[in-house]
């Protein structure tokens, strides 16, 4: 379990979610979230083609309203489902980008794009992978070493389709995925370590409950802190609620206002839709702290221009329904967890959309008032989690952390059908994991000589309202007649939630195993093989244009800095033929870039930035070269490097003097 | 002779909710095979005991049950010795094919 002891290497927190995700890492003692290379802590979930190359993160979002149809979000709101499961049917409306269905019996979706002039396609946990392996490369970028294993979170009523199929996505991506945590029970420990940071460990057993509300999925876990024991009571949840969900609202609203005022439909138009959505997230997150906001998008359709002003009262009132939705789990979790509501000792607020003031007035009101607790950073707390149980599972944590235990639960009953279609449960939900159950079941006919098993999950008592995981036989039982056979099926859950069900025969002892995998549409490891092969071979293509978009992003900042210089210097130092030398240069240089830069790669981008560093150093030599003051620069690093650069000299007009000394004019 | 939930969580017969709680978190500690990556099999089995043990203690209405000797363990106890080794052997055989 733990990594090879001759090479120190860290492993990763990484929160997958529907709309951000975000990686942490516990190092000497401390959990560092990680901020990717455009600066920010979090990254969106998004994945697109251009005509070039393939964009992860922040990137691929900055392009989306140019590239709607190329450009894939929401992965996580697809992983583990069907093609033909109602909700993905009623997502595919409103998303831009194409899914397909596989085909297959056991129809999987696909989503399907254009690369490079070609039609792609690729499953649900390929996204995901490529998102993981943005956070994989953001953790290695920090680390300075290679990142091979992770934590990786899932919404706690993820079920276990949902579950296995974030794990493959893992592997696609090339990590060994230490556990599959659930979101909220990584939440808590945030909570846990900041709570114990300023009170001491608390000895007296403490009750708490998190409601977790993101982008797309929402979760309600009642847990109990005593010592470094973390207990989930009970988790219950909707994996099919969040932000996105409000925002689809308000945009419902504005193309209704759109089409009242202007006669024009502007639903087909994709590029109107993006523009559109954006602007309502913004108000959406805007209105947690106004009253009232302008939605505004010029030309949007047919020219038309769209503005409307909304207020917070009424995105309420759009949005009402869920809010009351979410507070049915509130009560269930309660009621599963056997504590009076009173027993909560505090309320933890995680997700970014337990920043909507209804949202919280409502779970303060089914509270009596209580305060809830904000003091962990909403959009944080799960990675940080993650990173801890990191450090736990991997045995690279400090004391504290090595004391401390999370027990999880398995978020629904599992079972088998029985005569009649009845649900026979085996595990009950909220059972702690890891677990296992054994039942002996018998035949229904004399000299029957195989069983059917078909394994559910779900709380209803007839199988067909619950959810089919898969189906296996048990073969070649000796001939007897019927009821005599013994036949011990065992359902074991492991520390992921991931279930594993074996039939037995006491007296052959023929044993059977089920493939749930295969059955229900869970990529074959040959599958996940191919993946990785691809990815990789994606991995190379990115890291080629990487190192292009890099080189050609370094001359565009060198241009700006030659461009700065010549105005910061003034006439009395610059002569003017040495001015108009530099323009010139300059100029030309935005020409090149802009024709040529177009199919130019790295060795072009860097010798284009070596001419103008040349004809600015021989100018500068002229201009006397005392004016130099003392400057602290911070170099451009190779992944992972971190040292700073103390001290430099840098001439006045911002030209660092060690270019020139590089430089053999 | 159904296995001895007291025993599995060190516990009198006598103890009160508070005294459950704490020695299923004592014993989960020892137990869990987060705590025991050298030897994960054998860890999983006990610490399945030891919350089987403890789903049943710590709900007033089961352990009445239990104590009454109405509610018989899963595994009777000749099946009960048995079954961590079968529990191990079974891991075994999952995690090494």
């Amino acid at each position: 379990m733990s990594p090879s002891p001759e090479e120190k290497s860290y492993a990763v927190g990484i929160d997958l979610g529907t709309t951000y995700s975000c990686v942490g890492v516990y190092k000497d003692g401390e959990v560092q979230i990680i901020a990717n290379d455009q600066g920010n802590r979090t990254t969106l979930s998004y994945v697109a083609w251009t005509e070039q190359e393939r964009l992860l993160g922040d990137a691929a979002k900055n392009q989306v309203a140019s590239n709607p149809t190329n450009t894939v979000f929401d992965a996580k709101r697809l992983i583990g489902r069907r093609f033909d499961d109602p909700i993905v049917q009623a997502d595919l409306k409103l998303w831009p980008f194409k899914v397909v269905s596989d085909g297959s019996k056991d129809d999987k979706p696909l989503i399907e794009v254009f690369y490079q002039g070609v039609e792609k396609r690729f499953h649900p946990e390929e996204i995901s992978s490529m998102i993981l392996t943005k956070m994989k490369q953001t953790g290695e970028a920090y680390l300075g070493h290679r990142v091979r294993e992770a934590v990786i979170t899932v919404p706690a009523y993820f079920n276990d389709a949902q579950r296995q199929a974030t794990k493959d996505a893992g592997e696609i991506a090339g990590l060994r995925v230490l556990r599959i945590v659930n979101e909220p029970t990584a939440a808590a420990i945030a909570y846990g370590l900041d709570k114990s940071d300023k009170s001491g460990v608390a000895e007296k057993e403490t009750h708490i409950l998190v409601f977790d509300m993101g982008g797309g999925t929402f979760d309600v876990s009642v847990l109990a802190i005593q010592d470094s024991v973390f207990e989930v009571k009970a988790t219950a949840g909707d994996p099919h609620l969040g932000g996105e969900d409000f925002d689809n609202r308000i945009l419902s609203h504005c193309i209704a206002d759109f089409r009242r005022k202007h006669q024009s439909d502007p639903t087909r138009n994709q590029r109107a839709l993006r523009r559109l959505r954006t602007q309502c997230e913004r108000a959406k997150r805007l209105l947690s702290t106004q009253t009232s906001v302008t939605i505004e998008v010029d030309s949007l359709h047919e020219g038309n221009d769209f503005s409307i002003r909304l207020s917070r009262a009424k995105f309420e009132e759009l949005c009402i329904d869920y809010f009351k939705k979410a507070m049915e789990p509130v009560e269930q979790c309660l009621k599963d967890s056997n504590l009076p509501q009173k027993a909560i000792t505090d309320i933890v607020m995680v997700g970014g959309s337990t920043r909507i003031p209804k949202v919280q007035e409502l779970i303060k009101a089914f509270f009596n008032g209580k305060e809830l607790c904000k003091s962990i950073n909403p959009d944080e707390a799960v990675a940080y989690g993650a990173a801890v149980q990191a450090a736990i599972v991997s045995g690279q944590g400090s004391e504290d952390v090595q004391n401390m235990l999370l027990l999880d639960v398995a978020p629904l009953s599992l079972g088998i059908e029985t005569a009649g279609g009845m649900m026979q449960v085996l595990i009950e939900r909220n059972s702690t994991v890891p677990t296992s159950k054994s039942q002996d079941f018998t035949t229904f006919e004399d000299y029957q000589d195989h069983v059917d098993i078909s394994v559910y999950e779900g709380e209803r008592a007839m199988v067909k309202d619950n959810n089919f995981l898969g189906k296996f036989t048990l073969k070649d039982i000796p001939k007897s007649l019927r009821g005599v056979p013994k036949i011990q099926v065992t359902f074991t859950i492991d520390t992921n939630g991931i279930l594993q069900v074996r039939a037995e025969d006491a007296k052959s002892q023929k044993r059977s195993e089920i493939q749930i995998a295969n059955e229900k549409g869970r990529l074959t490891q040959n599958d996940i093989q191919k993946m990785l092969q691809e990815a990789e071979k994606y991995k190379g293509e990115d890291e080629i244009s990487k190192g292009d978009m890099l080189a050609k992003e370094e001359l565009k900042v060198y241009m700006q800095r030659f461009e700065k210089g010549i105005q910061d210097l003034d006439d009395t130092k610059l002569q003017r033929e040495d001015r108009e030398r530099l323009e010139g240069k300059l100029a030309d240089a935005y020409k090149w870039l802009e024709n040529d830069g177009l199919k130019a790669g790295k060795p072009e981008f860097d010798g284009k930035q070596k001419e103008l560093q040349a004809v600015m150093n021989t100018v500068m030599l002229k201009i006397n070269r005392s004016q130099t003051e003392f400057w602290d620069q911070q170099v451009v690093h190779h992944e992972g490097e971190k040292t700073i650069d103390k001290g430099g000299f840098i001439l006045h007009c911002g030209v660092d003097i060690r270019d020139l000394i590089e430089d053999p004019q | 002779m159904p296995l001895d939930y007291y025993q599995v969580l060190g516990l009198a017969k006598t103890a009160s909710a508070d005294e459950i709680r704490r020695a299923y978190k004592q014993q989960a500690l020892r137990h869990h095979p987060d705590k025991n990556p050298e030897n994960v099999e054998e860890a999983t089995a006990k610490f399945k005991l030891v919350s089987e043990a403890y789903s049943v203690l710590n709900d007033p209405a089961r352990r009445a049950a239990y104590d009454a000797g109405k509610l018989g363990s899963d595994r009777e106890d000749e099946t009960g010795s048995n079954f961590t080794a079968n529990m191990a052997h079974d891991l075994f055989a999952e995690v090494f094919g």
